[in-house]
């Protein structure tokens, strides 16, 4: 295990996104926040910075108006990054389907790592996915470092 | 030297997403553009579809008033089907947007501190709603989402040993609650951070119609609940809350105050469930036909739900006017001239739900 990889699974960032949909999986994920399922206590910290972020994690079907800034967030997020899909409208489009405001689901805009269903996602399956985010943050770290060195054997 | 900032979409204060663009002369806002419907869905064309369905559709409008919301639509959906729902399911329902009420307002004063800085009280305060939120799910089965309308009554019933635990809660709730209006009302630092920021007249709230908390925060005594009593409210007596100054202080204790005046009516409620017929669900006989209105005191201000049926199970037509919808003109006069750090704190005394206004 490399020292960021470590650093890392200590203390993910996560930005959290909300982009349409109604509050239901907002406040869950506020609830993640705050004392009674703290997640902080596993060094989870709610950035507002997409430069600094590790996680995101998307709430709601993506709305039209919102594409293009969900896309400028993500591109500014550093690699390796991981895109949570919490709510079924999230996942797939829910209750939104056949409505004609929204893009059907996150994964026509972002690749998306993890899926967090339900209507409305409780504060436990939340902190599961970021659980099982924080596995496939380091896969993708471990992958990032295995093509550099790669490329520096390539070179020399 | 002028600036313009953005602020917002995505923005640190702001759970949802909306957009100001300021015009900013040294520290002073001069001018303000806002710009919403980053959330439209297009949810209204949905209710199309079936009346049974409406309830659950109307819940995911939003998800802090979700109960108001289904209330809401029930109410103009029986009222187009001559439909008398049972007493006892009026009283639940009572009690239960009661609760929506307590959680919601505990939440926008707990995110109002959070917006000055005071982290600290922010988790006190959703440590207090996380009781409320049990309850919900002893009651409901669900915790913020409850699903606990139809049209012709409510799914669930409450029991004497519910109503019991109900009553039991809300002893222990009105003492945190007196906790934590007491640490916010003594506090120095709160009360000089608030008072005489964003001042809305009661010319100004009249003129824009505001509604809610914001409007009686500005001395215009405007409650649905008062004013056009609907389930339960002519029998349990509501008297709306005023505070005089306008300012973001007056509407966080307006806010404050009506904890205690949901617990109040939640006390009234639970002893009228006694004796009552068990009965809490009426089939229609009839299919919705012609047009018809109802509205609501939401926790953030008076919903409104027009409905045209045309005698099929498909709805013809479904209108929601929400009440932050009502609110959101009077961001703009309260931003203009301001501080730039008050900008964000200003909008979140407004409690806007952005997913409501959108829709």
């Amino acid at each position: 295990m490399s020292i960021i990889e470590f650093a890392r699974k200590k203390s993910p960032w996560v930005l959290h996104v909300n982009a349409g949909g109604c509050n239901g999986c907002n406040l869950e994920l506020l609830s993640c926040l705050t004392p009674r399922y703290d997640v902080s206590r596993f060094g989870v910290y709610n950035t507002d910075n997409p430069k600094h972020a590790d996680v995101m994690i998307v709430i709601g079907p993506v709305t039209l108006k919102y594409k293009e800034i969900i896309t400028n967030l993500y591109n500014q997020m550093p690699d390796p990054k991981v895109v949570m899909a919490v709510g079924t409208c999230t996942c797939t489009g829910g209750i939104y389907q056949g409505c004609y405001g929204h893009c059907g689901a996150l994964d026509q805009v972002l690749p998306v790592d993890v899926y967090v269903p339900g209507c409305n996602v409780r504060p436990e399956a939340i902190i599961d996915g970021l659980v099982l985010a924080l596995d496939m943050l380091n896969e993708k770290e471990r992958k990032i470092l295995e093509d550099k060195k790669a490329k520096a054997k390539g070179v020399a | 030297m002028k600036t313009t900032i953005q602020y917002g979409p995505q923005h640190p204060v702001w759970v949802e997403p909306i957009r100001l663009k300021l015009n900013v002369d040294g520290e002073f806002v001069k001018d303000v553009e806002y710009e919403g419907g980053f959330v439209h869905r297009g949810i209204e064309k949905r209710f199309e579809f079936d009346y049974n369905k409406g309830p659950y559709l109307a819940e995911r409008v939003c998800g802090i008033c979700s109960t108001h919301h289904s209330t809401c639509y029930c109410l103009a959906a029986e009222k187009t089907m001559n439909l008398e729902v049972s007493r006892r399911a009026t009283i639940i329902r009572t009690i239960i947007c009661e609760l929506e009420r307590l959680h919601s307002h505990i939440l926008a004063v707990g995110l109002t501190l959070e917006a000055i800085g005071f982290e600290n009280l922010f988790m006190l305060c959703f440590r207090t709603r996380e009781s409320v939120l049990d309850v919900f799910e002893r009651v409901t089965g669900n915790r913020v989402l409850h699903g606990h309308n139809i049209v012709g009554g409510v799914t669930r019933n409450i029991g004497p040993e519910m109503a019991k635990e109900m009553s039991d809660f809300c002893d222990e709730l009105e003492k945190k609650c007196h906790d934590l209006e007491n640490m916010i009302v003594n506090s120095y630092t709160i009360k000089q951070r608030m008072k005489g920021i964003g001042i809305m007249s009661e010319k100004l709230a009249r003129d824009l119609a505001v509604v809610g908390p914001v409007a009686r925060g500005s001395n215009v005594a405007y409650d649905v609940r008062h004013a056009d009593p609907y389930i339960m409210y002519d029998e349990v007596k509501v008297e709306p809350i005023v505070e005089k100054d306008g300012d973001c202080w007056a509407r966080s204790i307006v806010r404050v105050r009506e904890w205690f005046q949901s617990i109040d009516i939640i006390r009234q409620c639970l002893p009228l469930l006694d004796g009552t017929p068990d009965e809490i669900f009426v089939k229609s006989k009839a299919l919705p036909e012609g047009e018809h209105f109802a509205r609501v005191e939401a926790p953030r201000g008076e919903l409104f739900y027009y409905l045209r049926g045309k005698k099929s199970k498909e709805l013809d037509r479904v209108k929601i006017r929400t009440s932050t919808y009502g609110n959101a003109p009077g961001i703009v006069p309260l931003v203009k001239g301001c501080h730039l750090a008050d900008v964000g704190f200003i909008t979140v005394t407004f409690d806007p739900c952005i997913g409501c206004i959108d829709r």
